[in-house]
């Protein structure tokens, strides 16, 4: 499917597909079982879903790739991950608490939790974050942030707050 | 005239002639077929799900008279095949209403991959206490260029240690291999033919569990053993690597594609693993591609019919 298949670049990516037993002749199974020729049509409709861009779980920070660019992104530049998350304890690093400021209104003894940091990446410029968040109401055991979905930085704050996401929500 | 505008109707007995085959002339085809071992094993071991059986065993083995003569057998204790049906059994790509859950498709498979790798297939079967025999003797075929299948065993000291067998763990259906032809696919120059087949039994091991893999995990009252071993499903998506940050990712999509004017959907799973340097489990994930495809032939495609894997790579 992504042409030659010893392209070592190419090796994070497969493609799983459930052909219907009814149409297995029509699906080019031959009499053998050692090969398949899958119809054209089909070969496209795959090809166009995976060439539409989306967040590839912490690919290239949640960026949205095709999935071609995604596997090949992170075979050419992952390779060393979980050393340098393992460098910082083996977890995400933890959230980095904001910084008192010197003067005004007490601080909240509990600080809302912000999205995991890794390592050397910090965070993303703050200012691109800034522009993302138009309010935060942290009244009672909630906190509501509204953001602008149409800003820069969108994609990347939402990838890092699905990964506090609680399971089953 | 058929639906492609061809004429296929004869009008009168003078237009048409019987298509004569040589026997022995297709006898070589069958066995130059390009079966891997662990693809031959698999087909056979299909028939096996279809027929229900809920042990299959399959066993590589040395005659003991002599360490250059493997056979391989495979038992199960499905419904078993009468002296009657053995004769469509045999027949090469017998078209009869499967049921869609079948893994085996054109009747072709097992007889095929048998004769890809020897040169006597023996079936061996009992139903309702009695028992029926079968021969497909390459040899017989070449050497009197007849298409007849014989009804007597080989008398081998394989046929006889497989035969105690039988008895013993009361299976069903038999089906050994011997005279193993296609040993040459898999022998190197510079290794002995026992050594040669212990990489083999290796690379068969990986293959079954991945070709097997849903359907063990579905079938778990079905029980696959290959050299006294308990087949292992193989997962190729890795899905224990699952650390959020350069764990396995999925995404899962149905496709709607139109086949004869039906609207058909089919699932489709788009996966990236991880990085080889960010494996958790490194042993379970170098398992995936220690069968007849490594690493970078693993990319691309893994089609499945119910359940079972087809091909994968490419």
């Amino acid at each position: 499917m992504y042409g030659d298949t010893t392209e070592e670049h190419n090796k994070l990516g497969k493609i799983l597909v459930d052909l219907p037993p009814e149409y297995s002749k029509q699906f080019g199974l031959n009499p053998t079982k050692s090969e398949i020729k899958l119809p054209f049509e089909f070969l496209e409709r795959v090809k166009a879903i995976a060439d539409e861009e989306k967040a590839w779980g912490d690919i290239k920070r949640g960026k949205k790739l095709t999935f071609s660019q995604a596997f090949d992104y992170r075979y050419r530049n992952e390779g060393k991950k979980k050393k340098k998350l393992a460098a910082s304890g083996g977890q995400p690093a933890q959230p980095t608490p904001r910084p008192h400021p010197p003067s005004g209104p007490p601080q909240p003894s509990q600080p809302a939790p912000s999205p995991p940091t890794r390592p050397r990446r910090q965070q993303p410029a703050s200012n691109t974050v800034k522009q993302v968040v138009l309010s935060i109401d942290e009244t009672g055991s909630e906190t509501l942030v509204r953001l602008d979905k149409s800003r820069d930085g969108y994609e990347d704050l939402m990838t890092k707050l699905r990964m506090w996401q609680i399971d089953g929500n | 005239m058929n639906p492609d505008g061809i004429n296929t109707k004869p009008t009168s007995p003078d237009e048409v002639e019987s298509w004569d085959s040589d026997p022995a002339g297709m006898m070589e085809y069958y066995k130059n077929q390009p079966y891997t071992l662990g693809q031959s094993i698999a087909d056979i071991v299909d028939n096996s799900y279809d027929a229900n059986a809920k042990r299959i065993e399959v066993e590589i083995l040395f005659d003991s008279s002599s360490d250059d003569k493997p056979y391989i057998v495979i038992f199960d204790d499905g419904n078993g095949i009468s002296d009657e049906e053995m004769k469509s059994a045999l027949r090469l790509g017998v078209r009869r209403n499967r049921s869609e859950t079948e893994l085996g498709v054109f009747g072709i498979g097992m007889k095929l991959s048998s004769l890809a790798q020897a040169n006597e297939v023996t079936i061996y079967s009992k139903k309702d206490g009695k028992i029926a025999i079968r021969r497909i003797s390459a040899s017989h075929i070449s050497e009197h260029n007849t298409a007849e299948v014989l009804k007597f065993h080989s008398g081998s000291f394989a046929f006889e240690a497989c035969e105690d067998k039988f008895i013993e763990g009361n299976w069903s259906t038999m089906i050994l291999l011997e005279d193993l032809h296609g040993a040459r696919r898999f022998m190197s120059m510079n290794k002995s033919l026992q050594d040669s087949l212990s990489g083999e039994i290796k690379k068969i091991k990986t293959h079954l569990g991945l070709t097997f893999q849903r359907v063990l995990e579905e079938r778990r009252d079905v029980e696959l053993k290959f050299n006294g071993k308990d087949v292992s499903p193989i997962d190729p998506f890795m899905p224990w690597e699952n650390n959020p940050y350069y764990g396995t990712i999925s995404d899962e999509r149905i496709v709607t594609t139109e086949i004869e004017g039906n609207s058909v959907d089919v699932k489709i799973r788009f996966v990236i693993i991880p990085h080889t340097n960010n494996f958790d489990n490194t042993k379970k994930c170098k398992n995936v591609n220690s069968g007849y495809k490594k690493a970078n032939d693993m990319q691309g495609l893994y089609l499945y019919r119910n359940s079972r894997l087809i091909q994968y790579g490419g």
